[in-house]
């Protein structure tokens, strides 16, 4: 099978994914720019503000908000240490109650609260997520950097994560060989994977596990 | 125990703002040490006036005597190097947590003892790894300082202003041009906000 061409910004078929989080990567952010192919302008610099819910029991989806929808990702599979996450919802406040017990609390795999309206605007879902004990929304803003090496998407980021700075690299792509060549190339042999839940989770304490630097 | 004289402190936290105001107090006052220091702070939600960390071993906890005209006052009582007491778990640290002490089971308990099984699984505290680059300077009769810390590998940075006398301590905000909406904010509460310790009502602003 011929393989995809990717384009940057553009949706393809599921990616595997290395992203690691640290303060310094200086190195793989020199060596980025310099294998970089052309990208478009409009990722040359991105800028988000998100919020990302974290639940304690949960590690397999990703939940998000940005620019006023709720975005959940799905881990699928890991392959040579590469992880793939699939799509799983996205919906816009207000939500319904059906789809915040069906979906988006199944997916924090924590207990449901009592859902007495039909829907829940942004405010409203916010405060059922202050209340609740085993979820926590992070204030989560990203200044990303984007590039393209060995056909695989990359990005240099400055992550804050409630305001406190990390920084990330990453390398996606539908071809997995591709991305071990770009992780050589970037000279991150041996960094690990973390992803941003994860990275997220260590930020906050709720991981005692180290950032990869 | 051993009691120190509390001084009042004036701390801010933040990146690239802070910048332009550590230029200042470079230029202005006298530098001194730089120092790296590694310390472990424990979180509860329920605490906002107990500063508990460990450094080298040692187990401190600044306990916030009264806030006055902006700034704060904090009582350094140091309670000891481990291994500790259970006595000194039991009627200090987790008094000054918040938070039930769990049964205590050994007389005493060595640094890792006490992680592993009194607090990594006590689902009400939340730990923070610092590392700290303490810049020292004398500023106005001051101790101040710039660090670079980073709390569980997140970097922020912090200038701290300490005297005994509270009106040195709001000369010298002024002489280094410290704005008004910077707030005074210590250790615990920087590191809640960062450990999500502090419902961010503020959140709903970031659309």
């Amino acid at each position: 099978m011929a393989k995809e061409e990717l384009k940057i910004g553009e949706i393809s078929k599921p990616r595997f994914e290395f992203r690691s989080f640290g303060q310094d990567f200086e190195e793989a952010a020199y060596l980025m720019g310099r294998l970089s192919t052309p990208v478009p302008r409009k990722v040359w610099e991105r800028e988000s503000d998100e919020i990302y819910i974290v639940s304690k029991t949960n590690d397999v989806n990703n939940t998000k908000i940005r620019d006023g929808k709720m975005d959940i990702k799905t881990f699928v599979t890991e392959v040579d240490g590469l992880e793939q996450w699939n799509p799983l919802m996205k919906g816009e406040f207000p939500i319904s109650a059906d789809i915040l017990k069906n979906e988006v609390f199944t997916a924090f795999m924590v207990e449901s609260p009592k859902f007495d309206k039909k829907e829940y605007t942004f405010d409203e879902f916010m405060e059922i997520i202050n209340n609740h004990n085993d979820l926590q929304a992070v204030r989560v803003h990203k200044e990303r950097y984007g590039y393209m090496v060995n056909n695989t998407i990359c990005e240099v980021a400055d992550v804050l994560i409630n305001g406190a700075h990390i920084v990330s690299v990453n390398s996606e792509s539908t071809e997995i060989e591709d991305i071990k060549k770009t992780i050589e190339d970037l000279e991150l042999v041996g960094v690990e994977n973390i992803n941003y839940l994860q990275a997220i989770k260590r930020v906050i304490g709720w991981s005692n596990k180290e950032l990869a630097n | 125990m051993t009691h120190f004289t509390p001084r009042y402190e004036y701390r801010i936290f933040g990146l690239n703002e802070i910048d332009s105001i550590h230029k200042v107090l470079s230029q202005k006052g006298k530098a001194g040490a730089v120092r790296d220091i590694s310390e472990i702070y424990f979180m509860t939600a329920g605490n906002d006036i107990h500063n508990i960390k460990i450094r080298n071993k040692r187990l401190d906890i600044k306990t916030l005597v009264q806030q006055d005209n902006g700034l704060e006052q904090w009582n350094p009582v140091e309670i000891g190097v481990f291994p500790l007491s259970n006595e000194a778990i039991k009627n200090d640290i987790f008094p000054a947590l918040g938070v039930e002490s769990p049964s205590l089971d050994r007389d005493k308990y060595s640094l890792k003892q006490f992680m592993q099984e009194l607090i990594l699984n006590d689902p009400d505290i939340l730990v923070a790894l610092t590392e700290k680059k303490r810049y020292a300077y004398n500023f106005n009769n001051c101790i101040c300082e710039y660090v670079e810390v980073s709390i569980n590998g997140a970097l922020q940075k912090s200038i701290a202003i300490e005297s005994e006398n509270p009106e040195l301590v709001k000369q010298a905000i002024n002489e280094l041009k410290i704005e008004e909406d910077f707030d005074n904010i210590n250790y615990p509460k920087a590191i809640k906000r960062v450990l999500g310790l502090e419902i961010d009502y503020d959140i709903n602003k970031f659309f």
